[in-house]
């Protein structure tokens, strides 16, 4: 199996936009210190903090630009000249050029790729998220959890198939603890009988909550399960039992729908694996429910997990 | 013809009455050619499934009734009107498209999940697999609807973690 792709926020995988900012030259380095702490004061540039203040412009470092501020900040100044820009008061006039403009980046780098990127115009901090860098490098899961992913994901493939011999959209869902790699439930698609609603994702939440003494459809079918041991097993070791989907992982073998997407929001998933995409999916095609603003809980999510076998599902071959 | 005043009024008699009771103060019906067919409140706490909520409770109050009056919930559902004090979230908008139903009304705006406009617009991006577009209707009773959320939450952190508060909002 191939190792199943994390589909990040948006912000990740953007392409560095440019910008223009006023800059000068530091006509002789021995004041770049003087220089430096005059500007951070006066224009902090908040916004652009990844932004270094100093590019050298050649290899020697002799040649200083530094940064003012955006074009935008100084629209209204009609003339634009140092003065204007950082104050007539400013003790740092004398060590400066005449102001230029040139791009800088105007995204702030998030990946290794997007610094590099950014770099080429103007010098940029980075400070590296080892998580999101082991997401992107493509072997973010080692062999042994690997192997789980493709059990766990086996198991609703078998579900999908179950769910097509009874005339029903083939898609099957799993549940799993994945602290002790216990099936929590598993369910199969039902949308096309009486309930329009009972889509594989909905089921097998519902099939949690009766895990935890609730739910609502109370389905009686052998192909739906849920651990009616979960409660007892838990209780022994943590006082407040499990609280919806907390914690818990969910293997489906097609891309969830807005309503199953936000239904997962609001109980809680810790990460979701599945294998086909759909066209209208909130998960990384139409929307990305679990990462979207806004909202209070995000979650993880990766695709093509078994990906030929769910292909197969839905001919996508 | 729709009155859509009527049944709003209708919708917040119900979300006062859910306050009374200390339930979450929302007050949704859904109408079928100007007969209420069902009502739902929220019933998350009770069933441990934060999926019920109010819209779906009673989305499946109709299923039920178009059963057993050997109904087509088809026809049914293309013509119900869900009124409801508070701007669906996105899960229940994306359920309403999915039944087929054309229009909701609804009171205030729900800037935590709201699935017409405050979130995401579900109810009306291009997601034909999904359902036909829901028509919206909002702002009716608004300040009201408001009101009573703010006086059921007073005293509570919204900013403290679900699973702490007392109560689940829809
Ligand atoms: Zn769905
Ligand atoms: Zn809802």
């Amino acid at each position: 199996m191939d190792q199943p792709e994390p589909i990040l926020d948006d912000r990740y995988y953007q392409i560095i936009q440019l910008g223009d900012f006023y800059v000068s030259v530091i006509k002789d380095k021995k004041n770049t210190t003087k220089v430096i702490r005059e500007l951070t004061e006066r224009m902090p540039n908040k916004e652009f903090n990844y932004l270094k203040r100093v590019k050298s412009t050649n290899n020697k470092g002799d040649s200083l630009q530094v940064l003012l501020c955006p074009k935008d900040d100084v629209a209204s100044i009609n003339e634009v000249t140092l003065e204007a820009i950082i104050g007539e008061d400013s003790s740092i006039l004398q060590y400066l050029g005449k102001p230029f403009l040139v791009k800088v980046p105007v995204t702030q780098p998030l990946t290794k790729k997007q610094h590099q990127e950014a770099s080429l115009n103007w010098p940029c901090t980075f400070h590296e998220d080892k998580q999101i860098t082991n997401l992107l490098s493509g072997k973010y899961f080692n062999d042994i959890e690997i192997e789980k992913i493709k059990k766990h994901m086996l198991k609703a493939v078998e579900l999908a198939q179950i769910s097509q011999r009874k005339q029903q959209e083939p898609i099957g869902a799993v549940i799993v603890d994945p602290t002790n790699d216990i099936i929590i439930s598993a369910s199969h698609d039902l949308r096309r009988g009486d309930h329009p609603l009972q889509h594989a994702v909905m089921i097998c939440i519902d099939l949690v909550a009766r895990s935890q003494g609730g739910g609502m459809w109370k389905l009686s079918d052998n192909d739906l399960v849920y651990n009616q041991d979960i409660n007892t097993a838990i209780s022994t070791e943590n006082k407040t039992g499990p609280y919806l989907c907390t914690g818990y992982d969910l293997y489906v073998t097609q891309e969830p729908c807005s309503m199953c997407a936000m239904a997962l929001v609001h109980s809680r998933i810790n990460r979701v694996f599945y294998g086909s995409s759909h066209k209208e999916g909130a998960l990384g095609s139409f929307y990305k429910i679990h990462t979207q603003k806004g909202l209070n809980h995000h979650y993880e999510v990766y695709k093509n997990t078994l990906s030929i076998e769910c292909n197969k599902l839905y001919d996508q071959t | 013809m729709e009155d859509h005043p009527k049944w709003m009024h209708r919708a917040m008699d119900l979300a006062r009455e859910a306050f009374k009771n200390k339930e979450v103060p929302v007050g949704c019906i859904l109408v079928y050619k100007d007969q209420e067919l069902a009502q739902g409140r929220n019933e998350v706490n009770e069933t441990k499934n934060a999926t019920r909520h109010a819209e779906i409770v009673a989305i499946e109050k109709v299923l039920k009734w178009c059963d057993e009056n050997n109904k087509n919930s088809d026809e049914i559902f293309e013509n119900i009107t869900l009124y409801v004090t508070v701007e669906p979230c996105i899960m229940c908008a994306a359920a309403l498209r999915q039944m087929k139903i054309p229009l909701v009304v609804y009171g205030c705006a729900n800037d935590r999940f709201g699935g017409c406009k405050s979130i995401l617009p579900v109810a009306s991006d291009e997601l034909p697999t999904l359902g036909p577009k829901l028509v919206c209707i909002s702002g009716l009773l608004a300040e009201e609807a408001v009101n009573i959320l703010k006086e059921f939450y007073k005293g509570e952190n919204l900013n403290a973690p679900e699973d702490k508060r007392k109560i689940k909002p829809n």
